[in-house]
Parts: structure tokens; sequence; C-alpha cells
């Protein structure tokens, strides 16, 4: 259901186009663009080893180290780069017929913002579906999501061998990633 | 009844005897060349007149040493962390002073710093009266609680004293076991192996401190951060309109973001518009706060911003301030003042001043306001203040000159308006995007008055929009910025740094950086007008070798571990936890990171000569 086809290079050169059918992804990446690549992988190196991560600014000074996150039931409140509303996220998609695409929010979205996932800066895990509706705006081959326009249905059993690839070893996968970007 | 009187140090003593005993006070030399006794008499509320020696110590009289088959060179390094410590007298002459007075004294009564370290020095002077006199008892002792050198304030701590908070000399006694432990070992460790290798010279001393590290980790992180550091390129939209012949600027509300195609998505449906519409128009009361009551910290923190003056620098001109009676008792944490406080009679003392008096009198006058109340209390000092007048003529040395004026003239503004202000921002739409711009008029400059240092000046002032009003966009364009390195480390960033941290306390912070310094560890670097704190070849070598070693779950360069122990003593303090369970924690998890360390310690080494050589 919903498993189109969405090829991202036919609205390369287009400024605006919506989308003519809902399409189902699954989410292979999130990417935090109001922030640089060195503060990205910061946060990520907190989830890594908190004892290796630079001390040397205030706000780095009273965040929880990892023991606290590893229990669950520890209600220690979600870290910073979580909560921030002001934060745009760029998602990596792909459809179910190996088709890549990104997207950005146009608005905040909830989902992103959920905490299911406490292991990762994220607030999700990888590999989710999303479905993106009819009608949804793209411009120059990337969606811009809002609320109504896209439906977070989380991880389907079906996709359980794609989930456990993206997720397993993220933190290290991520920071390697930066690094390289960074030339590091 | 004769009661036996010590502080702190000698000029409280002189200072606290010359109060109670009302100008008869005789003065009698001891075997000390610094200490001196002072004998009067005083109406003690509980126990009538009295005959009163007041005499003092010079800090700690007692310290732990070692006994003498673990000296340097005598055993492992390894020892250190469970062999026999022994109590030695540290100053003789001084500690024979004390039980030779309690002799013929019915009554000890401390009057040392009202602190964590204060409460230990008195039981160590406890120690030393004890043994001139057994029939002295901890249970019998009053302690003086007081904070500052005004008259009324010295005889009411006379006439309401305390006892002594065992409590707290426990976590005291913690502390410094584990600092004398972990020092210790550390440190013979780090130095026989950095001269080996010719690291460092014959007679240095490389030195290992749990305070000492952390505080090198932050300048070796900055450092670190500023060297590795990779510009990147952001982009953001940029409007400008014209309005009455002006050119006025509007940012975007979304910033920028480290993404071009976002960027430019956005910005190509702005481009279908030639119009913007100011959608709203606000104009509202802005206030900028007066500043919160002085702790030591940030006294530290300004001296250095607007003095450049160094932590201890400024510490030890407040220290003497405080000695005379200029002002309260600088080493405090508390951030805000008693509800008792008397601010008129303060002002009263203030206004013969020829620079801030006509303020003072001002607040006289028209009344003041109640300073805001910050949410830190050590329970042991008010926040700073002003106690006595002085004319900065009479006073030492530029640096006193500095801290008074700035201790009266942050204490005034603490008791004055805030500064008011009217802001006006205009938001204007451009497609689906909002920009803002604002300006800023100063209306009543209030406390910025006197408190000098700040500033906060009206800017340029905007055109008269209207709400609704289409606009045309006179240029709207998409642009590219570049992030930019951070600074080095200045000493106001690292105090601020080190309190947030738990490394070290208000009083010793500045002694941490002194001491690294001392030990070439660090450096200060002057550029331009600002002055950084760099780490040397050697100081960076320490921190990456102690890095390269993977401690289990711990860091010795990082303030986790410090700051735990600062938790763990508050806890001795607060009756939740005991000194010995906090000791054999602390204890068992150095002890492992310090077998680790002396396995590896070519690690360390290596580190250093890499970087040295």
């Amino acid at each position: 259901m919903n498993k189109t086809t969405f090829k991202a290079s036919d609205f390369a050169r287009i400024e605006r186009a919506e989308l003519n059918q809902s399409t189902l992804f699954n989410i292979m990446r999130i990417e935090n663009i109001s922030k640089s690549k060195l503060n990205q992988m910061e946060d990520w190196q907190h989830y890594h080893d908190p004892n290796s991560v630079s001390v040397d600014r205030i706000k780095n000074s009273n965040r929880t180290i990892i023991r606290e996150i590893k229990d669950s039931s520890d209600d220690n409140g979600p870290r910073d780069a979580n909560t921030n509303v002001n934060v745009t996220y760029k998602l990596l998609l792909r459809d179910f017929h190996n088709n890549y695409t990104f997207a950005y929010e146009q608005e905040p979205l909830n989902f992103l913002r959920s905490h299911r996932s406490n292991a990762t800066p994220l607030g999700i895990d990888l590999g989710g579906r999303l479905l993106v509706k009819q009608g949804a705006t793209i411009s120059r081959g990337v969606i811009f999501l809002d609320h109504k326009n896209c439906d977070y249905q989380g991880s389907h059993p079906e996709d359980e061998q794609l989930t456990r690839t993206l997720n397993d070893g993220l933190v290290q996968k991520e920071i390697d990633i930066l690094k390289s970007e960074l030339g590091l | 009844m004769r009661v036996l009187c010590v502080a702190e140090k000698p000029s409280i003593a002189r200072a606290v005897a010359n109060i109670l005993g009302g100008g008869n006070v005789n003065m009698r030399e001891s075997n000390s060349k610094y200490i001196k006794n002072y004998d009067f008499s005083f109406n003690f509320a509980e126990a009538g007149n009295c005959e009163v020696t007041m005499t003092s110590v010079v800090g700690h009289i007692i310290r732990l040493e070692t006994k003498p088959e673990n000296r340097w060179g005598m055993c492992s390094h390894g020892k250190l962390f469970d062999c026999d410590l022994v109590e030695l007298v540290d100053k003789q002459d001084v500690f024979d002073n004390i039980s030779k007075e309690a002799a013929t004294a019915n009554k000890l009564m401390i009057w040392t710093d009202c602190d964590r370290e204060g409460e230990y020095i008195g039981f160590e002077i406890f120690k030393a009266a004890n043994k001139g006199n057994r029939r002295i008892q901890i249970a019998d002792i009053w302690r003086g609680k007081f904070s500052h050198l005004e008259r009324n304030h010295i005889i009411r701590a006379a006439n309401n004293p305390i006892r002594l908070d065992m409590k707290s000399v426990a976590a005291v006694a913690c502390r410094m076991e584990v600092d004398f432990r972990v020092g210790t070992s550390f440190t013979r460790l780090l130095t026989e192996s950095l001269r080996q290798h010719n690291l460092i010279e014959s007679k240095e001393v490389a030195s290992y401190g749990t305070c000492q590290f952390p505080t090198l980790g932050f300048i070796v992180d900055r450092y670190k951060r500023v060297k590795s550091f990779v510009p990147e390129a952001f982009w953001f939209i940029d409007v400008e309109v014209m309005k009455d012949g002006t050119k006025s600027g509007f940012n975007w509300t979304k910033g920028h973001f480290f993404d071009r195609l976002y960027v430019l998505c956005l910005y190509e449906r702005c481009l279908k518009h030639d119009f913007g519409t100011i959608v709203k128009l606000e104009s509202k009361p802005t206030t900028n706060w007066r500043p919160l009551p002085l702790t030591t910290v940030e006294l530290q923190k300004d001296c250095s911003r607007y003095f450049k003056m160094s932590a201890k620098r400024a510490l030890d001109a407040a220290e003497k301030l405080y000695n005379n009676g200029y002002i309260s008792y600088p080493r405090t944490e508390t951030d805000k003042y008693p509800p008792t406080m008397d601010f008129r009679g303060i002002f009263e003392k203030q206004k013969q001043d020829s620079r801030w008096g006509s303020y003072a009198n001002d607040l006289l006058s028209s009344g003041h306001q109640m300073p805001r109340n910050g949410s830190h209390d050590d329970k042991a000092h008010p926040a700073i203040h002003p106690v006595n007048y002085v004319n900065l003529a009479a006073l030492d040395n530029q640096d006193q000159r500095k801290v008074y004026e700035y201790v009266v003239r942050r204490f005034l503004a603490c008791c004055s308006k805030d500064a008011v202000g009217m802001s006006t921002t205009a938001t204007l739409k451009w497609g689906d995007e909002l920009f803002t711009a604002s300006g800023l008029m100063v209306l009543e400059r209030n406390y910025l008055d006197v408190f000098i240092y700040k500033k906060w000046e009206s800017s340029k002032q905007l055109p008269s929009f209207t709400e609704g009003e289409q606009i045309k966009i006179s240029s709207g364009k998409m642009k590219e910025g570049k992030t930019a390195p951070p600074n080095h480390m200045t000493e106001s960033e690292l105090i601020a740094l080190m309190d947030a941290n738990g490394i070290g306390t208000d009083a010793t912070i500045a002694e941490h950086i002194e001491k690294i310094l001392t030990r070439r560890y660090i450096a200060k670097q002057k550029v331009g007008k600002n002055e950084y704190i760099v780490p040397s070849k050697l100081g960076m070598g320490l921190i990456e070798g102690f890095d390269k070693l993977e401690f289990e779950n711990i860091s010795l360069s990082k303030p986790f571990l410090r700051r735990e122990l600062e938790k763990s003593l508050q806890d001795i303090v607060n009756g939740t936890k005991i000194k010995a369970e906090v000791f054999a924690q602390v204890k068992e998890v150095y002890k492992k990171a310090f077998a680790k360390s002396n396995e590896n310690i070519r690690v360390i080494t290596n580190e250093c000569q890499k970087l040295m050589r």
C-alpha cells in the first residue's frame, strides 16, 4: 500500500511541484541543519563517551552522562538538542523501490521530537516509516514536510532488518560520517 | 572566667579585639613573630564579664604527612593510598602559643572564617588548645558566626555563639586525605618519570592535583577546539527596505542554516514577491536588570573582564579590604542579602565619596530598591558588600582601589532601579518568511549611572512603519557566511567553568589556576587587548597522555570525578553520608586509576616527548 515510486531527479529542475500520489518512505538518516557539523559531532560524542567530550563550554558542564541515559525509567528530561523547536531537520528518505530523496521540515514536526529513542541525539530510531501524502510540496527535488502532509508510522516489523542495520552502532557511524565530511 | 578567642588571621584577631575591647586592649608578643595576643575584658551575654585573650593562627596549623618509612624514595608510590598518615604540627610556634594561652582559659571561642575550611581550622585550634588544657572539650567550644568586621555585627556574634560544625570538619578531613593521597602518589610518579626522560629539570616537580588537572583539562580542550576548528559555510536571507529615505536592514527570524539547498528553496519562494508587508509593529518597554548581589566568582569574573586582573589578584585585594574592615567576607557563594541588612547605614557611610557619594545620597533621599535575590545561599555569608568607607587614595594599591570601587558601585547598583528602555520591533513578511528589525531607546539609565562598567545604549531608530504597510523590498539577498573559530580560554571563562563544574571553591579557584601556571602547564598569552590562557607543551602532553590511558568510565583530566567528590562532601556536611564511606569509595576509584597510570606511564611520557621535542 502506497509503496509507490518517487524519483527526486524527475523534479530536480522544477521550482515547485506537488506530490501526485501518497508515497511511503523509510527514514534513513536525520540531520540537524541548524547546527554546524562540528557541533553535531559534539552532540554525538556525548553518547559515544561522555568522558571524551570537550568540557570547555558552560553549556556542556551540566549535561547528563551516559550512565543516566541507559536507565530508561530515569526521567532526567530530554537534552536540549531535541527539545529545541528552533532546530530544523533534514531527512534522507527511501521509497520502497530504492529511490532516495531528501525532505526538509517546513515546520517543526512533533514526531521528530518525541524522544522514543534516547540512545542518540535523535528523537526517534532510524528506519521508521513515513507516509508523505499526495499534494505535499516539492521544490528542486526535495520534499517539504508539514504536519498535514505526512504521517509517521514508526518502525514496521517487516523492516526489522533495515532498522537494525541503520541503528546498530549509529553513534560511531555518525561521528565517522561527520568527521569525514569535515575532513578531520 | 577567662575566654581564649582564636581567629584565622592576625588582622582579624586585631580587629575583633579592638571592637570587643572597646579600645581598652593590651597587646602581648607571642613566640611567633606574626602572632600577637590581645588582652581585654568583655561582657558576654552567656557568661558575664570575662577576661579575654584574643589571638590567631595563620591558616592551617596541622598538616598530613607520611611516616618516615613512606617518604619519597622509601616506598612504592602506590602504597600512599593505604599507608598510615600522621598529623604534623605545621607551625609549631603558633600551635604552642595556643596551647600555652589555653592552659589558663576556661573557654575556647573560635573566630575562624565561617566556611568549611574555617570550621576545620577551628578543629585544629581545638587540638592545640586541648593539648594545653584537657578540660577544654569540643562540646563546650563557642564559635563566633560572623561575616564582616562591622562593630555591631561582631558584638552580636560574641553574644550569640554557636557550636563548631563537626560535619563540615569531617568533610574537609575527607577532602584533605583524598587530595593528599592522590596528590602525593601521582606527583611522585609523574615527577620521577618526567625527570627520567629529561622532560622537566631535575629539581622541578610535576604535580598532580584532583583540581589542577581538570583545570588544565578545560584549557587543553579549548586549545584543541581552536586548533581543530574547521570553518563551515551557512546561508541566510538578508532583506533591506527603504523608508523615508533611510535604509533599514531586517534579519531573518529563522537565523541561518548549514544547508544551501534548503535556504535556496525558501529564498526562491520569496523572490516571487516584490513587496513585503509590515505584519507587526510592537513597541514595548524593556528592562536592563540591575546586577545580582555579588559572589566571589562574579567578583573574579568581572575583575578579569573589566580590569584584566587575575582571579588571584582580585581575591588577594578583596581579602586585604576585608581584613581592614572595608568590605564583608569576600569568599561567598551567596547572591542575596539577609532581610536584616542595614542598607541605609551603608549608603550613609558612602555618601562622603566624591565619585559615588551623591548617588548614595540620592538613594538615601529618594529611597532605594530591595536588591534582587539570587538563588544561591551558602548559609555562611551574605553577598559581598561594602562595610566601612575608605577613600580610594588611602588604599595601598591600584588593585585594592579597583576592587573596592567595584564592590561599592555594584552594591549601590543592586539597590537601584533597573534601567528602562523602549524597544520597537517591526516584523516584515516577505513571501512566507518573516524578518525583524528593532530599535532601542534608553529612557532611564538608573543603576547604569553608578555601575559604570556596563554599557547599554540607544541604537539607530527605526523609520515610522505602520502595521499592514506594503513596502517594496529594495534588496533581498541570499547570503553566505562562515563559522568563526572560537577564542582561546580567558581567565574569566575558566573561572566560570570551574565554578559550574565544582572544581575548587570560590576560595581556591584562584589558587588552582596559579598552581598550574607555576608548574608551567599553562601560559598566559596576550593578543591585542585580551589575555588568553593556553596550555604549554608539557601541559598538553600530560592531558593527552592521561586521555590515552583507557580508564574504566572515568577521566582524570575531566571535571566529572572531582564534581562527584564535591557532591559527596556536601552530603557529609548535610549528614546524609559519612566520611568513611565517601573516602573508601573515592579512594578505590583513584587507586585503580593510579595502578593503570603506573603501569602505562610510558604512554604519558611518550605523549610529552612527542610534543616537547
